[in-house]
């Protein structure tokens, strides 16, 4: 069965690139345009294999929902990648300390994208 | 210094020296009066008064007098000065009017280019939804093409594996039958060999019945001469004469047998003849087997080709499937591409805020201006407008831009690896 991933960003370019991109890697893809709706579909029962974050994002940012996700039940361990034009340091090491498990930085090729997914989600 | 700022300074060394000739002057009106102590009939007021008067008037008078060229001069001077002084205020109160009103008129003309930069944006936004919706397609085809390759692929390893093992079974198949074939062939030729030499067995009988009836006719030739020699003979050859006569009968039933034997062996001689017959038919119908060792042989290459067609058709499909991979690798990359334009969306909407910045910058320059009172201080100006944006940059290539056009630090390392995994 094809694993779960949950996009999460504001662009619908970005939710369509990257939805296209992991679904020709075998994946089911699920897409949120800000934090919060992830967290309610997340709430609503959803249970994705892996998230891929944007930080900048309308009514709920992404660094914020990291650190909402890693505190609802279930959702502690599961790889959570952010991919965001974002270059801070500041706000990548805050977002580390919230729980991220990469940081990747915009606009990144597909396959590079698959491999680190792969790298994260082995045998899928 | 300039030519008015010369004219200038000259005109203030000439008034310097009339005011020091006046503070002479008062200075000698002060020694006068201290002098005068003595009481008369006219009002002292008076006197001072028309002292004063006079002795003021009459070393300006004098002074006046002795420079009123000069005078005369630095005020047609002063008088060009201030006309031209007062062009160059009511040119640059005009200067000043119209770019007051161009500062005004700056909120339409930067709200136009903001709503062109949104429009801009919009209108790229779109092309590349309608883009992502014709790679979405192509993703999907791809998906489904990639499918029935992987069948394709599947499909033709197990038509390569049942060709491989029905190749085999045939191979197997057609060795037997070419065993068979030769051992076949091998006892057609022994079948004729064997005929072979009874034909020639019964050729050679042939010749002995000859001998056989050649020796007959002689017995019965001989016989003959025994009787008549026996008739001559008289009493003494009866007894003779019954032997010849049992010769000739004998000669006449080997003469008899011998032709009965050359009828038979006539009649072997002709089955044999029949028998070579079928069997020459038969080693000619060997040609055919020939034909169809042929064709066996033939048959043996063909599935030797198809074993091939079917490997080289595997193959294909295997290149095909390398092909797609390589066109879905293609389409992975477009797509990362496309997030170009969510990178772009975000530069652009800086410069949509720098924008609305600098125009309400510049209308709050306007309306202090308007302020009575307004001492030309203001709290913020473009200068640190524009530092104030150094940290609001997101990527590392607004920072760079900022630095090589307005000058800075472009030393440090301002770009973070694409990718980090913690």
């Amino acid at each position: 069965m094809a694993k779960t991933i949950l996009i999460v960003d504001d662009s619908v370019t970005m939710l369509m690139s990257v939805k296209n991109s992991l679904s020709l890697g075998g994946y089911q893809v699920e897409t949120a345009s800000n934090g919060q709706v992830a967290i309610d579909k997340l709430n609503a029962g959803l249970k994705p294999n892996l998230i891929v974050t944007d930080i900048n994002m309308p009514v709920m940012g992404g660094l914020e929902m990291i650190g909402k996700v890693r505190a609802l039940p279930g959702c502690r361990f599961f790889p959570i990648l952010t991919l965001t034009t974002e270059s801070e340091a500041a706000k990548r090491d805050e977002g580390r300390r919230l729980g991220a498990t990469g940081w990747l930085v915009k606009p990144i090729s597909g396959d590079n994208l698959l491999k680190v997914i792969k790298q994260l989600l082995p045998g899928a | 210094m300039n030519g008015r700022e010369l004219r200038l300074h000259s005109i203030r060394g000439r008034l310097a020296v009339r005011v020091a000739i006046g503070f002479l002057c008062n200075a000698l009106l002060g020694v006068v009066l201290s002098s005068r102590q003595q009481p008369t009939s006219i009002p002292n007021w008076l006197w001072i008064a028309g002292t004063l008067a006079l002795l003021n008037l009459v070393p300006l008078l004098i002074v006046e007098w002795a420079n009123w060229k000069g005078a005369k001069r630095a005020i047609s001077e002063m008088w060009a000065f201030g006309q031209h002084s007062l062009e160059e205020v009511s040119r640059e109160l005009a200067v000043y009017k119209t770019i007051k009103v161009d500062l005004k008129d700056c909120k339409p003309y930067i709200d136009v280019m903001h709503e062109q930069i949104a429009g801009a944006m919009s209108e790229s936004e779109r092309e590349i939804m309608a883009l992502i919706e014709q790679l979405n397609l192509l993703s999907v085809q791809t998906s489904q093409q990639m499918e029935r390759i992987t069948q394709s692929v599947q499909g033709g390893k197990a038509l390569s594996e049942v060709t491989r093992s029905r190749v085999e079974q045939n191979q197997r198949l057609i060795s037997r039958l070419e065993a068979k074939l030769d051992e076949q062939a091998g006892e057609m030729r022994g079948n004729y060999e064997q005929i072979r030499l009874l034909a020639d067995d019964v050729k050679a009988l042939t010749p002995i019945i000859q001998i056989i009836s050649s020796i007959a006719k002689q017995t019965s030739l001989l016989a003959l001469n025994a009787g008549i020699e026996a008739a001559r003979a008289g009493n003494a050859g009866r007894g003779f004469s019954v032997v010849a006569n049992e010769v000739r009968e004998l000669s006449k039933r080997s003469t008899s047998a011998a032709a009965e034997i050359g009828e038979k062996l006539n009649a072997t001689a002709r089955k044999v003849e029949e028998k070579m017959a079928e069997a020459q038919q038969a080693l000619e119908e060997k040609h055919g087997l020939d034909e169809l060792q042929q064709l066996v042989s033939d048959l043996t290459e063909m599935q030797k080709d198809f074993s091939h067609s079917s490997k080289l058709q595997l193959e294909m499909v295997f290149d095909v499937e390398a092909g797609h991979r390589q066109g879905v690798s293609h389409l992975l990359e477009a797509m990362g591409h496309i997030q170009f334009q969510d990178v772009m969306r975000q530069r652009m909407e800086h410069v949509q805020e720098a924008l609305v910045e600098m125009r309400d910058h510049l209308l709050r320059l306007t309306e202090m201006q308007d302020r009575p009172g307004w001492d030309g201080l203001f709290d913020t100006n473009f200068k640190t407008l524009q530092e104030a944006h150094l940290s609001k940059y997101r990527m590392a290539s607004q920072t760079v831009t900022h630095l090589t056009v307005a000058g800075g630090d472009l030393g440090a390392d301002h770009s973070r690896p694409a990718i980090e995994l913690f």
